[in-house]
């Protein structure tokens, strides 16, 4: 069958106008330049970053630019690092940023295997309120939780930073979708083998959702490593502050702007999250696929 | 055989407490993520609607309702007017040119290309980046002298101006900031969906003598165009919220020039304590972003056969 429609195609294209080959290869080669270019221009701002932490003052402020800089100035990144406790504001943005990514993945889990496969009286009706917290935004509910943290003295806490973020209506509703597809049979089976459900959920259930696990937690990192507004407004004592907004206080510190460490200091923000791209980077790209499609 | 018929007899004889042992597991799992769902969404979601009536200040003991005066102070205000209209152009230019450009280029990145993977890589990375983080490189490379923008204008013997202190180009300035944050994540999923296009139906076009401009306005896009109009509302959606390129850039200046609702919000809560009168804002903003969530469950509706 196959065989048949390619030779048809080829037949066909044989009889109609042939391009000819310089043109295509002409077409191809705007392409490639089109996208390197492209390529280029957004990835500029990463190497505009990198080369200027590196570069002496006179470097910096030298018309016209220096695009690679002579002797790479690495005392750079000491000296920022030495200039704010950067250490601290590391320390925090992994406490954050791991607190949350865990703890919003089991309580989705769990949440998300008990609305697709446990039974309960209006289990759906009680999802579709899960659903609805979806629609909620965090910019709506900012004023009112900081009150809440306020009255609880839980400003500028770790606690108060990370237990408001650790439920996720999102991850519940991926990981329901997903456990969903999933054949009873398999859940049968463990079933008769005396599995708990607690066992079910986690030899029977996860093991078969590697794929979107991987995907959620990398989404969920990412997320909160970036997160500005929320930690700007929990915290006011700069051994609180997590890496963005830590980053900022370079500029409030220095009586002219000395833009060699503001981007020495904007590297160490980003560079974790490259090296987390680049070996994650298929679960990235399929994740916001996966994330549209399912909307 | 054996085993079998007691394990029927078992179920059959504790139906009912294994039926409860799953509601009371089920209960168990939902407990941890409803109770935080709902102190930290639900209940916070209708406080704010509360403060919005009344003219709370966390610093003053004592406040009374004032009922809908902080609404009508908004929309009495030309400072709300300007920060409607900032966010208008801010949301709709940056959608509408971010997806025209990632149209365009999920277009070419769909031809054959050498490293084709290693281009779809750069084009994606600022999607994962901090935005507080480039923010500090965007005003780095916005700045009047030594900048990327002043060396190329330069080099044209031009001035390049200080585009974030000027009220006409701050508003454009931060916008190209957002379409080089998104332009990623929209191009991946066109992307993603032209390639879904299915073959057969390209060879069909092009078997009917269609060029490949007509086989992309008649097959391709169509096929797409759910896509489209999901990354359109989603894209809204997201530019309504956007918070870090103004607080680290510009802090909204100068004179509101590049003032968006949340940082509003932000500022009149955090900045001047006024907690009833900025959440009378955050509700409005809560109605525009419904709008658009309405808009997508009505094409969620529709597409979600795809």
């Amino acid at each position: 069958m196959n065989t048949v429609s390619s030779t048809d195609r080829v037949g066909r294209e044989k009889a109609g106008p042939i391009l000819p080959k310089f043109r295509r290869w002409a077409q191809s080669a705007v392409v490639h330049v089109v996208v390197i270019l492209a390529a280029v221009m957004i990835g500029f701002p990463f190497y505009f970053m990198i080369s200027t932490s590196l570069k002496t003052v006179a470097e910096v402020y030298s018309v016209p630019m220096v695009v690679f800089p002579k002797d790479l100035q690495w005392n750079n990144f000491v000296e920022v690092w030495n200039m704010l406790p950067f250490g601290r504001f590391a320390l925090n943005s992994v406490i954050y940023t791991c607190s949350i990514t865990v703890g919003e993945f089991f309580m989705g889990l769990t949440a998300g295997y008990a609305f697709a496969r446990l039974r309960f009286p209006k289990r759906d009706a009680i999802f579709f309120a899960v659903l609805l917290t979806l629609m909620i935004p965090g910019q709506i509910t900012l004023i009112p939780n900081f009150i809440l943290l306020h009255k609880l003295g839980w400003v500028n806490t770790y606690q108060g930073l990370i237990v408001p973020q650790l439920s996720s209506a999102f991850t519940t509703f991926m990981l329901r979708e997903y456990f969903l597809s999933l054949p009873d049979e398999l859940f049968d089976a463990a079933k008769i083998d005396g599995a708990g459900y607690l066992r079910q959920m986690w030899q029977v259930a996860l093991p078969m959702s590697r794929a979107i696990v991987t995907t959620l937690l990398l989404l969920a990192f990412v997320a909160h490593w970036n997160a500005y507004l929320w930690p700007l407004i929990v915290t006011n004592s700069r051994a609180m502050r997590t890496l963005p907004i830590g980053v900022q206080e370079i500029r409030a510190m220095l009586d002219f702007a000395e833009w060699q460490l503001i981007m020495a200091g904007a590297t160490i923000v980003v560079l974790p999250l490259v090296v987390i791209f680049l070996f994650g980077q298929k679960q990235f790209i399929e994740g916001a696929v996966q994330g549209a499609l399912k909307g | 055989m054996a085993v079998q018929v007691s394990e029927g007899g078992m179920s059959s004889r504790f139906h009912l407490t294994e039926r409860k042992r799953e509601y009371l597991a089920f209960l168990l799992f939902i407990l941890p993520n409803m109770t935080l769902l709902a102190i930290w969404t639900f209940w916070p979601f209708f406080h704010s609607l509360y403060l919005s009536l009344t003219n709370w200040n966390l610093l003053k003991p004592e406040w009374d309702m004032v009922w809908l005066e902080n609404y009508a102070r908004l929309l009495k205000s030309p400072e709300f007017w300007q920060i409607t209209k900032n966010s208008l152009i801010f949301a709709f230019g940056t959608v509408s040119v971010k997806l025209a450009l990632s149209l365009a280029l999920a277009v070419l990145l769909n031809q054959w290309l050498v490293a084709r993977g290693m281009w779809r890589l750069i084009i994606f990375s600022p999607h994962i980046t901090t935005t507080a983080a480039m923010a500090l490189v965007w005003s780095a490379m916005y700045a009047p002298r030594f900048g990327i923008f002043a060396n190329l204008f330069s080099q044209l013997g031009l001035k390049f101006p200080s585009v974030l202190s000027d009220t006409k180009l701050v508003l454009p300035a931060l916008m190209l900031v957002a379409i080089w944050k998104g332009l990623g994540f929209s191009t991946v999923v066109f992307l993603a969906a032209l390639q879904s296009v299915e073959r057969p139906l390209k060879e069909a076009a092009a078997i009917d003598g269609a060029n490949a401009w007509q086989s992309f306005w008649n097959v391709s896009f169509p096929a797409i165009s759910p896509m489209t109009y999901f990354l359109i509302i989603t894209g809204l959606i997201g530019a309504f919220k956007t918070f870090d390129v103004v607080a680290v850039m510009t802090g909204g200046g100068p004179s509101n020039a590049s003032n968006l609702y949340v940082y509003q919000i932000y500022r009149e809560a955090f900045g001047y304590q006024h907690f009833g009168f900025s959440s009378a804002l955050a509700v409005i903003l809560f109605v525009v972003l419904m709008v658009f969530t309405y808009a997508q469950t009505r094409f969620k509706g529709r597409w979600v056969s795809y």
